[in-house]
C-alpha cells in the first residue's frame, strides 16, 4: 500500500518537491536541528553534499572523505527528522545526532552484553539502531514527533 | 543485561505439555525441508584441543552471573608476553569476533606491573600511537603496544595489541569521543578483551594514508593531548592468525549444537587455526562463499536479497527485518518474541554465486532460562526500512563448523576472503 501510494504520487508531486527543496537548501544540520542553521555537518565532517527531493521531504546526502555516506532527512519546514549512515567509518555522531547523541552515549555506557556490533536506543522521541562490523558500519536514527505526515519508516534507507 | 524470568520453566512445561504449539521442542536436526546445509548436530566434528586448537566456551562471561552476565559470546584464553621474553600473562575471557580485526585487551585485566613491559608503538610523527577503535556500540580507546601472543601452540611475534583504557593515556581526544561512548572496563565490554579474526588482515588499511577516519592518534609519551595521525598497516591492530608462522590461512569456529528451544548454560567448542594446513582443518565438503572487500555478501530472506549481510560470531543475536514477527523488550534489549517458536530459512550467497540455504529457529528469549548463556534461536529486529543487512550472529554457529579465510590466503577452496560452512 505504501508503495502504490508512493508510485502514484511521484510524478504528480515532483514539481512541488523540487520547490520544497529549493526552499530548504542548504539543509544540513544535526538530528532534530534546524536546516536553516546551516551546513554545520558538512563543514565539521569535511563532506561533500547534494540534496535529493522526495515526496514531502528532502534527503541531503553527505559523502565523507572516508567514503561513509550520511543521509539527513529534512521536513519541508526545515527540520532534520532522520539520519542514516553507512560506510567504512562511523561518522561524527555528536555532530550527526546533535542533542540526541547523549542518549546514544548513555546506552553505550552501561553493560550491554558484549555485542559490539549493534546498539539500539528506543525512547518515546528518539529511536536509533546501529549495526555492522569493522569496515562496514551503519546506523539509522529518527525523531518520531518530527516525521512528516504519511512518512513511512521504510523510506529511511 | 540478563532477563531473569521466574515463569520461564512454567512456560516451557506448558509448551511441552501442549506439544509445543507447533514449535520444534525436540532440538536436533533442522526442522524444515528447506535447509540444505548441515543440520544441527549432523556430521559435525569438533576438534580436540591441540597444537592449532584452543578451547572456546560460551558462558556467562567474566562478570559471571548477574546483571552483567553475557550470553552468546564465545571466549578463549590468550597469552601475551613482553616481546622476546618469558614475561607473560594469560588472559581468560577474550571474546572471539569474526567481525573485527586485531587483539585488544582491557587494561584492568592485566597486572599494572605488566603493562610497562609491553613496548609502545611509536607513531610516524613521533609520540605514542593510540587507537580509537570504532564499534557499533561505542569506541575503544587506548595505546597501541607490541606483544608476542600465544594461543594453543601458535605464536604471533611482535603483534600490535591495543590496550583499552590504558591508564597512561586517559585523555580521549574529542575526535574519538564524538563517535561514541568509551567501553574501557570489563563489565562494559563484556570481556577481558577481544580477538578479531575476521577475513581481513588489519582494521583500517586506509588509515595508512588518511587521518579522516579518526581511528589512529599520536600522543605525547606519558600522557597529554593526542592528535589524529596516519598509521602504517604494520602498526595497526592486526588479525593475529595472519602473523602465525603456520596455520595462518584463517580459522574455524566450532560450536556444538545446543538444545532448542531451551538453550544451554554453556557451550564448549573449539577455535581451530589454519584452513587446509593440518589434518584437523580441511575444508571438506564445506561450501565456500566469497565476500566483498568489507566481509559482506548477500543473504536472502523471505524473497528479499539483503546485499550487506554477514555472518558474525560477535553478534549475540541474529538481526534481521521481519515486520510480521512480534518484537518485545526495551532497548538495547529489543528482541523478537513470537508466541511459539518459528522455523525459518535464509540463504547466504557469496560473491562467487555459491549459495547455501540455512534453517534456523526463532523463539521468545523471555521464555528461555535467564541462567542460560547459549541459544541458537534468539533474534532481534533491525530498524524498519533502514537496513539492507541480515546479520547471522552466534545462533548461526551452533552445530556447524564455520571457516573464515583471510584475504590473500590460498586454500583448497580458493583464495580468501571467504566464509565456508
Amino acid at each position: 500500500m505504501k508503495h502504490s501510494r508512493r508510485a502514484k504520487a511521484t510524478g504528480l508531486a515532483l514539481g512541488a518537491a523540487l520547490a520544497v527543496a529549493s526552499v530548504t537548501l542548504p539543509a544540513f544540520a544535526a538530528l532534530g536541528g534546524d536546516a536553516t542553521s546551516v551546513d554545520a555537518d558538512v563543514a565539521k565532517m569535511k563532506g561533500q553534499a547534494h540534496a535529493t527531493p522526495a515526496v514531502g521531504y528532502t534527503v541531503s546526502q553527505i559523502t565523507l572523505p572516508t567514503g561513509t555516506v550520511v543521509n539527513e532527512y529534512v521536513t519541508p519546514g526545515g527540520k532534520v527528522f532522520a539520519v542514516t549512515w553507512k560506510g567504512p567509518s562511523v561518522p561524527d555522531l555528536q555532530q550527526t545526532l546533535g542533542s540526541y547523541f547523549s542518549a546514544f552515549q548513555a546506552a553505550g555506557s552501561v553493560p550491554h552484553g558484549g555485542n559490539h556490533h549493534q546498539l539500539r536506543v528506543q525512547q518515546s522521541d528518539f529511536v536509533l539502531q546501529t549495526g555492522g562490523h569493522m569496515r562496514a558500519w551503519r546506523g539509522a536514527a529518527y525523531v518520531p514527533s518530527l516525521l512528516p505526515p504519511n512518512f513511512s519508516l521504510d523510506d529511511i534507507k | 543485561m540478563r532477563r531473569i524470568f521466574l515463569f520461564a520453566f512454567a512456560q516451557l512445561i506448558f509448551l511441552a505439555a501442549c506439544g509445543g504449539g507447533g514449535s520444534d521442542l525436540t532440538g536436533g536436526t533442522g526442522s524444515t525441508g528447506t535447509g540444505t546445509g548441515t543440520g544441527t548436530g549432523t556430521g559435525q566434528t569438533i576438534a580436540p584441543v591441540g597444537a592449532n586448537v584452543v578451547q572456546m566456551i560460551v558462558n556467562a562471561g567474566p562478570s559471571g552471573a548477574g546483571s552483567n552476565a553475557t550470553f552468546n559470546i564465545p571466549y578463549v584464553s590468550v597469552t601475551i608476553c613482553a616481546p622476546g621474553t618469558t614475561n607473560c600473562q594469560t588472559i581468560p575471557y577474550v571474546e572471539v569476533d569474526t567481525g573485527s580485526y586485531g587483539l585488544r585487551i582491557i587494561a584492568s585485566a592485566l597486572p599494572t606491573s605488566f603493562l610497562p613491559a609491553l613496548p609502545l608503538e611509536t607513531s610516524i610523527v613521533g609520540g605514542a600511537l593510540a587507537e580509537c577503535a570504532q564499534f557499533g556500540d561505542g569506541i575503544a580507546w587506548g595505546s597501541m603496544r607490541t606483544a608476542d601472543m600465544t594461543i594453543a601452540s601458535e605464536t604471533a611475534t611482535s603483534l600490535p595489541v591495543q590496550i583499552i583504557g590504558d591508564p597512561n593515556y586517559p585523555e580521549i581526544p574529542s575526535d574519538c569521543t564524538s563517535h561514541g561512548s568509551p567501553e574501557d572496563t570489563v563489565a562494559l565490554f563484556g570481556a577481558n578483551g577481544i580477538i578479531g579474526v575476521g577475513p581481513f588482515l588489519t582494521d583500517c588499511p586506509a588509515c595508512a594514508g588518511t587521518t579522516q577516519y579518526n581511528i589512529y592518534f599520536s600522543c605525547p609519551v606519558g600522557g597529554g593531548a593526542c592528535n589524529d595521525v596516519e598509521a602504517p598497516v604494520t602498526q595497526q591492530a592486526t588479525n593475529p592468525v595472519s602473523k602465525f608462522t603456520t596455520d595462518n590461512t584463517g580459522v574455524i569456529v566450532e560450536l556444538p549444537p545446543v538444545a532448542d528451544p531451551a538453550g544451554a548454560a554453556t557451550a564448549t567448542g573449539a577455535l581451530v587455526f589454519g584452513i587446509g594446513t593440518a589434518s584437523n582443518n580441511a575444508l571438506g565438503s564445506a561450501s565456500v562463499l566469497t565476500t566483498d572487500d568489507t566481509g559482506d555478501f548477500t543473504i536472502t530472506y523471505k524473497g528479499v536479497a539483503y546485499a550487506q549481510s554477514f555472518i558474525d560470531s560477535g553478534s549475540n543475536y541474529t538481526f534481521f527485518n521481519d515486520g510480521s514477527i512480534a518484537s518485545c523488550g526495551t532497548a538495547p534489549n529489543q528482541y523478537f518474541c513470537p508466541s511459539s517458536e518459528l522455523s525459518l530459512s535464509a540463504t547466504p550467497t557469496g560473491l562467487n554465486n555459491v549459495e547455501k540455504a540455512v534453517s534456523f529457529n526463532v523463539s521468545n528469549i523471555a521464555n528461555l532460562s535467564g541462567s542460560f548463556s547459549a541459544f541458537d534461536n534468539v533474534a532481534a529486529p533491525e530498524l524498519a526500512g533502514s537496513s539492507q543487512s541480515f546479520d547471522f550472529g552466534l545462533p548461526f554457529f551452533y552445530g556447524r563448523n564455520v571457516f573464515v579465510a583471510i584475504e590473500g590466503a590460498s586454500t583448497s577452496g580458493g583464495v580468501g576472503p571467504f566464509i565456508a560452512f
